[in-house]
């Protein structure tokens, strides 16, 4: 078990950057996700962790352990590659066997240590099936025991659901959690599903070409996402341009969609300059249906009503044309219909304002 | 018994189509490679009239040991082959799957360059470089002063060295082929689990890599077998099996020869057989999305430069023979004797080909003949490979391998069998006697050449979903009509691709061609033999030239046009 640290890594491939001047610390224990859009540099960073890609510039730590230079095959990491990467010339057997195998183990611990993962990954009695004749959450499970058989100092998993089907992938989340906290073992996991980063992390990064944009728990990511990409990667949001209009103790006052509101300085990202055009940001679950004009108010015409069950979505037009999605529990406000004029409320404290808009990709 | 003959015939009526269709690849394949190999066997087992194994005895305990000197030599021939050209291809394409060094590109459409020669010519070229009077054994003699030359190619090494440097391609395709399509995070997991370099190589790539080894080499030791232009040109007083069954026919002794012929066939069946079964054990290709392999770039100045200059060698060496070729293609006839050097060069050559009748009608001999075997590869493939992808039928397996068997038999041995069978009025020549006429080389290229076509038009048969055909039958096309509009157009490149490299190996072809030919349809190959005896160098490397330019034409439309991939042409 082992922390690592990334100090000022960059890494240049020819003339692309795959990931600038990072600064990151996995803790101890963590189950820690690598998170963002394909191309982004998260499986980069995974793999500098597991050595097969070394760094062009700046140091990384396994423990107190300087790591950089090292090669793959004295790092000690397990890893569990995005096809699982099973051998398939051998069986479930040899194949967990393997990383035992190299370590020079007497055959009768290694039998009893493989025996013992795969039954805690519930493969008994599949010791002498081939690969080919395995299902893939199975296979799946033979590179989980593989990896974690060896005691890695740190488990890595590269996408390792992306291959299974919907069913399966909620099932496998909950085995690798279990797997992670029966074994205590800092896990870094990388991912671009947002749902699997949410409910499986005790800490997330987020990642944009190449830049880690924000580094903290589910809950931080998501109320208090530090720019406007992350607000819209990780989850949904309503982004609108907004004036800064003025300044006045702990709120600055914006206008946008010809609306008036009011944001916690807190809640801001970088200087708000008077006359500055920034964006507003707000979470269509956060936004209230109210009856009446107020503060941080604006007046809308239902354009579109979804009734999904547990949750209406609403879409409405503010009066200068701007979009605006609101998601409203099912116990509450029944009976909206579309072409209705309405109020939406913005609550101040649930509000961002990022500098930009964060372009998608 | 009334109603049993009806329940089969009935039958029979609801498959009428493939009925219809396997009648004629029936006719063929019994009539021009079942039966002619069945003949072959017969006179085998008779001897002064009787029936018995008499002449098989012989082969084995006879007075004089020479046809299983043969035999042994043969396989011992074709074991060093197989080991010299594992050496070649295989660290090749490990080098070159796994490194990034300037001109890689360039070294790698080098390494298939032998393939661009036929037999004889590879043979012929080498002759001319490394002979007794060759350019590089003189060029050796003249710079150290020596009064003899100080090697020539002949005997068990200078077959080697034609054999390794035309064959060490198979290694070469298979292993590329195979390494493209491994998965490269497979041997990460390896590393990734604390295994060495070596280690990884030594219990994960090489073991990966056994298929295809085994694959490359059942397929070097079958042609090396069968090889008869370098035993031919270097043997010496060198006895190999395949040159015995000439031999035995030249004298007159066609018993004899029938046996070889038999021996060599059970030697090549027994292989095909094994390669059969060995290529439907084990398929390690596990098919996955988005592989994508990686080539490390050598940053080590030293080991750069030094894969360079080793690349530029290897680019020397494997080219010297298309040069030489070409060099000598304009020497004109009697300029080039004694001296170190040619001295004289000029169109001389290439004029007398396009003017000097009897020189252009070998050629003219080959583009014909080539094209009727073509055309008939071209009709036979469509209808043997639709039937073998797309329909079902009982026996299919044995119409499977009746279909490899031309490929696999030695040329030698589909010559004797065709001479066999129709030196003799037999009922599939029509009630004619073939060998002797026009009509017997076509044939034989023909015979030969079927698993080249039906190959690749299988490959693209079996990509071709059933549902088009269903289709458009259900939109009102006629069976043949769904085939002709909807079918055919779709495995044209396929087909196409296969009739091409047909006719370039049919164009080229010499070891059935001098068994079978007349005086009247002698092809290049027979005229270059001619040119060689007559020390004629110059018209021979022309006619060479031709053939080169002819295949290198073909290649290069195959890969643009019909999208083929060099390893497919296997």
């Amino acid at each position: 078990m082992s922390s690592v640290r990334f100090e000022a890594i960059t890494k240049r491939f020819q003339d692309v950057i795959g990931v600038a001047n990072l600064n990151l610390e996995i803790r101890n224990g963590e189950f820690f996700t690598l998170l963002g859009p394909s191309g982004c540099g998260k499986t980069t960073t995974l793999r500098m962790i597991a050595g097969f890609t070394f760094p062009s510039e700046g140091r990384i730590f396994l423990g107190e352990r300087e790591i950089t230079s090292v090669p793959p095959h004295k790092r000690n990491t397990g890893m569990v590659f995005q096809n699982y990467a099973l051998f398939p010339h051998m069986t479930v057997m040899e194949n967990v066997a393997f990383g035992l195998t190299v370590r020079k183990l007497s055959k009768p611990e290694r039998t009893k240590r493989v025996k013992d993962i795969l039954q805690r990954v519930r493969l008994e009695g599949f010791e002498d099936r081939k690969i080919s004749e395995l299902s893939g959450g199975q296979q799946q499970r033979v590179a989980l025991a593989r990896a974690l058989v060896i005691r890695p100092s740190i488990l890595l998993l590269d996408e390792p659901l992306s291959n299974l089907d919907a069913r399966l992938r909620e099932e496998m989340r909950s085995e690798i959690l279990a797997l992670h906290r029966s074994f205590g073992i800092t896990t870094v996991y990388v991912t671009h599903d947002q749902t699997e980063a949410l409910t499986m992390s005790d800490r997330i990064a987020v990642f944009q070409r190449g830049t880690c944009q924000q580094v903290g728990t589910p809950e931080e990511i998501y109320q208090s996402p530090k720019n406007a990409f992350v607000a819209s990667f990780v989850g949904e949001t309503n982004l609108l341009p907004a004036t800064v209009l003025k300044r006045e103790g702990d709120s600055v006052l914006v206008c946008a969609a010809s609306a008036l509101f009011e944001v916690p300085v807190t809640a801001v990202e970088g200087e708000a300059a008077v006359g500055e055009t920034m964006w507003l940001s707000i979470r269509p679950e956060a936004v209230e249906i109210v009856t009446g004009p107020g503060s941080n108010t604006i007046s809308v015409t239902t354009e579109l009503i979804q009734f999904m069950g547990f949750s209406i979505h609403c879409t409405a037009k503010a009066e200068d044309g701007t979009r605006l999605r609101s998601l409203i529990l099912n116990h509450r406000f029944q009976g909206m219909k579309e072409g209705e004029a309405l109020f939406f409320h913005f609550p101040a404290e649930r509000l961002r304002l990022f500098a930009q808009r964060g372009e998608e990709e | 018994m009334r109603r049993k003959a009806e329940i089969v015939l009935r039958h029979v009526w609801r498959n009428r189509t493939t009925w219809i269709l396997l009648l004629p690849v029936l006719f063929v394949l019994i009539g021009y490679v079942l039966y002619p190999t069945w003949q072959t066997f017969v006179n085998s087992i008779r001897f002064n009239g009787h029936w018995g194994f008499e002449l098989y005895r012989r082969f084995f305990t006879g007075d004089s040991l020479s046809n299983l000197e043969a035999l042994w030599n043969s396989v011992y021939l074709s074991l060093l082959s197989v080991i010299f050209s594992a050496l070649i291809g295989v660290p090749l394409a490990l080098i070159f799957h796994r490194y990034d060094f300037p001109g890689r590109r360039l070294f790698q459409m080098a390494a298939v360059m032998p393939m661009v020669l036929p037999s004889l010519v590879g043979v012929m070229s080498f002759l001319f470089l490394y002979g007794e009077s060759g350019l590089v054994t003189r060029t050796v003699q003249h710079l150290l002063g020596l009064s003899t030359p100080p090697f020539t190619l002949s005997g068990v090494p200078g077959i080697l060295l034609v054999h390794t440097y035309t064959m060490y391609v198979y290694f070469y395709l298979t292993v590329s082929s195979a390494l493209q399509g491994l998965n490269p995070s497979v041997e990460e997991a390896a590393v990734n689990l604390g295994a060495g370099p070596w280690t990884v190589f030594r219990k994960i790539t090489l073991p990966l890599l056994t298929p295809s080894l085994i694959a490359a080499s059942l397929l070097v030791f079958m042609t090396s077998m069968a090889s008869f232009s370098a035993p031919f040109l270097l043997a010496g007083g060198y006895r190999v099996l395949s040159l015995q069954i000439y031999f035995s026919k030249l004298n007159g002794d066609m018993q004899m020869a029938a046996v070889q012929s038999v021996i060599l066939s059970v030697v090549s069946i027994s292989f095909l057989l094994f390669m059969r079964w060995h290529q439907g054990r084990r398929d390690y290709h596990i098919s996955e999305k988005g592989v994508s392999g990686w080539r490390r770039e050598v940053r080590n100045p030293y080991v750069k430069w030094m894969l360079v200059f080793l690349g530029i060698l290897m680019v020397a060496v494997l080219l010297l023979p298309h040069f030489t070729l070409i060099l000598l293609s304009f020497v004109p006839e009697g300029t080039w004797t004694y001296q170190t050097y040619p001295t004289e060069f000029s169109l001389e050559n290439y004029i007398l080909l396009m003017k000097d009748p009897s020189i252009w009608e070998p050629i003219r001999n080959s583009l014909w003949m080539a094209a009727l075997a073509t055309a008939g590869n071209l009709l036979f493939g469509v209808l043997t490979a639709y039937l073998l992808v797309k329909r079902k039928f009982r026996g299919k397996n044995l119409l499977d391998i009746l279909v490899m068997l031309p490929w696999a038999l030695p040329a030698t041995v589909v010559a004797m069998n065709l001479i066999f069978a129709f030196n003799v009025p037999a009922f599939f020549g029509f009630g004619h006697v073939l060998v002797g006429t026009f009509w017997i080389l076509p044939l034989a290229y023909f015979i030969r050449h079927i698993p080249l076509v039906v190959r690749p038009t299988s490959a693209a048969f079996a990509q071709l979903d059933d549902s088009l055909e269903e289709a458009a039958r259900n939109l009102g096309a006629g069976w043949f009509t769904a085939f002709r509009r909807v079918i055919l157009p779709l495995v044209l490149p396929g087909m196409m691709a296969g009739a091409l490299l047909a006719f370039v190996t049919a164009v080229g072809e010499f070891v059935s061609s001098v068994l079978l030919y007349t005086i009247d349809n002698r092809p290049i190959s027979i005229e270059i033999m001619n040119q060689l005896r007559m020390f004629n160098l110059g018209q021979a490397s022309a006619y060479a030239v031709y053939q080169i330019l002819l295949i290198a034409l073909v290649m290069f439309v195959s890969n643009r046009f019909l999208g083929v991939k060099m390893q497919n042409t296997l």
